[in-house]
């Protein structure tokens, strides 16, 4: 098992190669759409790149989950994510750390979520539940 | 004063049947086109089903199938509908027709030819060195050689289509073919429509053709995850506007029209079914696939059609959307029409016919601009189906489910393609 | 058919080609007769009964984008890398700066054709899912476990719409946006298109040409199996011979031509370089080399531009070096000039097909011709054929003479396409 600096040095090569960006732009909180530059085929991309350098299986949704709100129109209220809508949040991405969010939960403000440290938590996660 | 231009026939071939009054009826009955892929065996794709075209044969439509013998199906279906199209407007025999050939031109939006799947990847296979990660380009040469069949390989190529039906059916004119993706056949007849008011042709044979219903084609959309995932209920799966949709449903066909500059019709006394008023094309220049989440390529694409056509918000009449399925785009045209409707957004009815067809990618402008001449006609509009849910996001009124019938006098049609490009077309009642 | 009342001029120009990666390079080899065709050094041809082509060599899409939009270069096959740099070129050639530009009045259209995909992208997906019967894959292995070895954007890389698309979104081009695609025919009606609706007033400002790269293990086998190729393995550089008697077929080559092409108010308000001017357009079908099509379309060409064939400096031909297709272009540029002795120009001598690219690729010689005066000589034609009858301008360059050229392009299976262009005078 690597520890968690492996897995952010590779997830970090992962995201040169993706997104062209030099290695060091890379942060741990670096937001993959706004300080990164991805777009959503890029998400695509960087999980088929994880996979091949992980050797892991990552099911589409899982780590970077589509239309999470989509199901109940009670998830999202004037652009605001709903109680309802964060249990649902917290359910299907246990590995993300809401706390910033959950204090001003705009649904614009979603993308952020989607950070450097954010894929090293859901890999490390994966490879534990492996072994 | 710049010259008018008509429609003065029109053919299709769609999974809802193989003419434009069976299309258009299956519309209005709110029939789905969509269902498990039998074409070729896709059971273990992560999607796999489609709106495929049944029971096709080309030798019902034109005399000699043998020069489409080594086309893709994209081919064959162009030439099935454009010969319906021809014989619609009474210019099919070149001998006995009042045109001169010479000004009558083509303009389609067709589709890539289907490749040699099991041949090329067995190929790829055997040429394939894994240690080196590289392709043994001398096993591969060598291979394709004997194993790729000629005319088969040469039929793929993008000019083959429109320049087998210029042949065969001895059109002589400017002879065009645009491919911008789910664009392009409203591409085609928007740029043919210009070339007849420029005085570069009197008559256009404009529309286009395509199917992706082949492993190739599935495989790069289910890649992408552009597809609808409902394989347990396919009938469902296209419900554009309603709040579970999952992306779209590959359809395939063609839709070809005759354009015609008005003089040119009258003096024939042809029968003519809807004036070609308006064209827009734009570009997002954004991203490679996602729109712009303000819609504005798509607002100055609609906007510039309506102005092209002279035509305010508040009288058109009937809107086909792009209505693709796919939970951006749906909401993106919403936000788009609202942006140039205004108030009159609301009042303006919005139906997709791809929750029927499926979405025939290159055909896809075509055919749905023909389903707006017919619901003019017709005085009724088909509806959208699976509509269940309403979307807080999409809040017009999309038809749901059952046809209506409401006179229009303006409809606009629009299509939206991958990479950006936007269309929309104005098709107006002849006065 | 009336001339638009607003006139379109060609300000900037970018070349990619076997001859040369920027205007000047390629203007240098046009006037040192030097070929661009070669022995193919990308792969290893020797299975095939062709081993040559023009290529470009040391290609490196990196050095033609900024840093930032280098993300998308992972989408682009060679042919939208080969057009991407090309608009690139074309900018800086035209002095542009695009933020003075209007996005909405800013359109891109290019000629293009079939992409073939790059064989080790599907090579994994192959390997898993081939069977025992020989010559077919299993679908149910494909669908379960070759999929997922295959890059999730590979269709993107392919799509022939792609070419206008990224260089839209590079530049913030946010005006008519199209992807011609009538194989060598391609960039000529694309350049055609683009004049109407400058001519129209739903542009300004146009990126227009084409680009194609067939020079792969794919295309180069499916172009041995259908096309007349040259067989001259022995002498690439003389394998391309236009109009000669001793032609054996055509040459496939890479590249890109693309041009500024603005309405000329607005071209005059930036204070641009005018090299000429497109006067005028027309395009004909004429079945699988048969018939007057392309003579038509010269006329209307000519017509539209108000010029007679005697003001006709040089004719850019199509010139493709095989037996069929230079004895049909012949016979139809001799119905259109009859005895005028027009001297013919053909730019595939120097660097092969290019395809999409052809025709605006060719075309730029005759731009870079009319605005330096001197128009370049044809290679390789050594000895005049009677089913011929045209007069092919050879050895050194010579000055121009005449303030129009006609350009040409058609396909093999009827699409024809004339460009007229007129000489810059202030």
């Amino acid at each position: 098992m690597p520890t968690q600096e492996e897995i952010y040095a590779k997830v970090s090569d992962t995201l040169v190669e993706a997104l062209n960006v030099d290695k060091d732009e890379i942060k741990r909180t670096s937001t993959l759409q706004g300080d990164l530059g991805a777009e959503s085929i890029d998400f695509l991309d960087i999980v088929f790149r994880l996979e091949r350098e992980f050797g892991i299986k990552i099911p589409r949704g899982e780590l970077f989950p589509e239309s999470i709100f989509q199901g109940d129109p009670e998830f999202v209220e004037n652009g605001r994510v709903t109680d309802k809508g964060l249990r649902e949040l917290r359910e299907r991405m246990p590995f993300a750390n809401l706390v910033g969010f959950e204090k001003n939960p705009e649904v614009s403000h979603l993308s952020d979520l989607f950070t450097v440290d954010l894929i090293t938590r859901y890999i490390e996660g994966k490879l534990q539940n492996r072994n | 004063m710049r010259r008018r231009v008509v429609i003065t026939g029109m053919g299709a071939i769609t999974p809802l049947g193989h003419s434009v009054d069976s299309m258009f009826n299956a519309q209005l009955e709110g029939r789905s086109g969509v269902g498990p892929i039998d074409r070729f065996d896709a059971q273990r794709f992560p999607t796999h089903f489609a709106a495929e075209v049944k029971g096709f044969d080309l030798g019902r439509f034109v005399s000699d199938p043998a020069r489409w013998e080594h086309s893709g199906v994209n081919s064959q279906f162009a030439a099935a509908a454009a010969r319906q199209a021809l014989e619609h407007a009474g210019l099919l025999d070149p001998d006995h027709s009042p045109a001169d050939r010479n000004r009558f031109g083509v303009y389609l939006g067709s589709g890539e030819g289907v490749q040699d799947f099991h041949t090329l990847l067995s190929l790829i296979a055997r040429s394939y060195i894994v240690e080196e990660r590289r392709i043994d380009a001398v096993v591969f040469g060598r291979g394709g050689l004997s194993e790729f069949h000629p005319q088969r390989e040469a039929e793929q190529e993008l000019h083959t289509t429109p320049g087998h039906l210029a042949a065969h059916f001895r059109l002589l004119g400017p002879n065009y073919n645009c491919l911008t993706a789910c664009a392009a056949s409203s591409q085609a007849i928007g740029e043919a429509t210009e070339m007849i008011r420029h005085g570069d042709a009197d008559l256009m044979l404009a529309g286009g053709a395509h199917s992706m219903i082949h492993p190739f084609g599935v495989t790069g959309f289910n890649l992408l995850t552009a597809l609808s995932t409902h394989n347990e209920a396919p009938a469902k799966a296209s419900r554009p506007f309603d709040l579970n949709r999952d992306g779209f449903v590959l359809g395939e066909g063609a839709g070809m029209l005759i354009l015609e500059e008005l003089e040119h019709a009258k003096k024939r006394g042809a029968v003519i079914h809807a004036e070609m008023t308006g064209y827009g094309s734009t570009a997002d220049a954004f991203r490679v696939t996602d729109s712009h989440p303000d819609g504005r390529g798509a607002i100055t694409c609609i906007g510039n059609a309506l102005k092209d056509a002279g035509v305010n918000p508040e009288d058109v009449g009937y809107i086909n959307a792009h209505g693709t399925s796919t939970q951006v785009n749906d909401r993106v045209e919403s936000l788009a029409i609202k942006q140039v409707f205004g108030d009159a957004a609301y009042k303006t009815p919005v139906s997709s016919s791809k929750s029927m067809l499926g979405h025939l990618i290159a055909a896809a402008g075509a055919v749905e601009l023909i389903t707006c001449v017919e619901a003019m006609r017709r005085g009724v509009l088909p509806p959208t189906i699976n509509y269940d849910t309403p979307d807080p996001g999409c809040d017009l009124d999309y038809v749901p489910n059952e046809a209506r019938e409401k006179r229009a006098f303006h409809a606009l049609s629009n299509s939206f393609g991958f990479g950006g490009q936007n269309v929309s077309l104005v098709v107006s009642r002849f006065e | 058919m009336a001339a638009p009342s607003r006139r379109s001029v060609i300000t900037g120009v970018g070349v990619l080609s076997p001859i040369g990666q920027d205007v000047g390079a390629f203007w240098r080899s046009l006037q040192d007769g030097r070929s661009g065709v070669h022995s193919i050094t990308t792969f290893d041809a020797s299975a095939l009964p062709v081993r040559f082509a023009g290529e470009i060599p040391d290609f490196d899409a990196k050095e033609f984008v900024e840093k930032k939009d280098r993300r998308g270069l992972k989408m682009m096959a060679r042919t939208i890398q080969l057009a991407v740099a090309a608009a690139q070129r074309a900018m800086e050639d035209g002095g542009v700066d695009k933020t003075k530009l209007v996005p909405e009045r800013f359109g891109v259209e290019f000629g293009a054709g079939l992409i073939a995909t790059e064989l080790p992208e599907l090579a994994d997906a192959c390997r898993v899912s081939v069977n025992c019967q020989p010559g077919r894959v299993d679908l149910e292995k494909w669908g379960e476990q070759g999929l997922s070895a295959i890059q999730p954007l590979w269709m993107l890389k392919y799509l022939p719409n792609m070419l206008a698309c990224h260089v839209s979104i590079l530049h913030d081009a946010r005006g008519p946006n199209n992807s011609v695609t009538e194989g060598d025919a391609a960039s000529l009606l694309a350049m055609g298109e683009a004049f109407r609706i400058l001519g129209r007033d739903q542009a300004d400002f146009f990126l227009v040409g084409g680009a194609e790269s067939k020079i792969n293990p794919l295309s180069l086998v499916r172009q041995c199996l259908y096309e007349p190729l040259s067989r001259r393995n022995d002498a690439p550089e003389k394998a391309c011979r236009p109009f000669d008697r001793n032609r054996d077929g055509l040459v496939v080559g890479e590249g890109a031509g693309v041009f500024v092409l603005e309405e000329m108010e607005h071209a005059k308000k930036r204070g641009a370089r005018i090299y000429a001017e497109v006067a005028g357009f027309g395009a004909a079908f004429s079945p699988n080399l048969q018939g007057d099509g392309l003579a038509r379309a010269i006329r209307a060409a000519l017509k539209e531009a108000g010029a007679g064939p005697e003001e006709v400096d040089h004719v850019n031909a199509h010139g493709l070096a095989s037996k069929a297709s230079d004895e049909w272009e012949a016979r139809n540029l001799q119905e259109v000039f009859g005895a005028l002795n027009t001297p013919i120009l053909a730019v595939k001598s120097y660097i092969g097909n290019l395809g999409a690219a052809a025709g605006s690729t060719e075309l730029a010689a005759s731009v870079l011709a009319l605005h330096q005066g001197m128009v370049p000589a044809t290679l390789n034609y050594e000895e005049p054929d009677p089913e011929c009858p045209v007069t092919v301008a050879t050895g050194a360059p010579r000055p121009t003479e005449r303030p129009y050229v006609v350009k040409v392009g058609f396909t093999q299976m009827g699409q024809c396409a004339a460009v007229v262009l007129r000489k810059w005078q202030q």
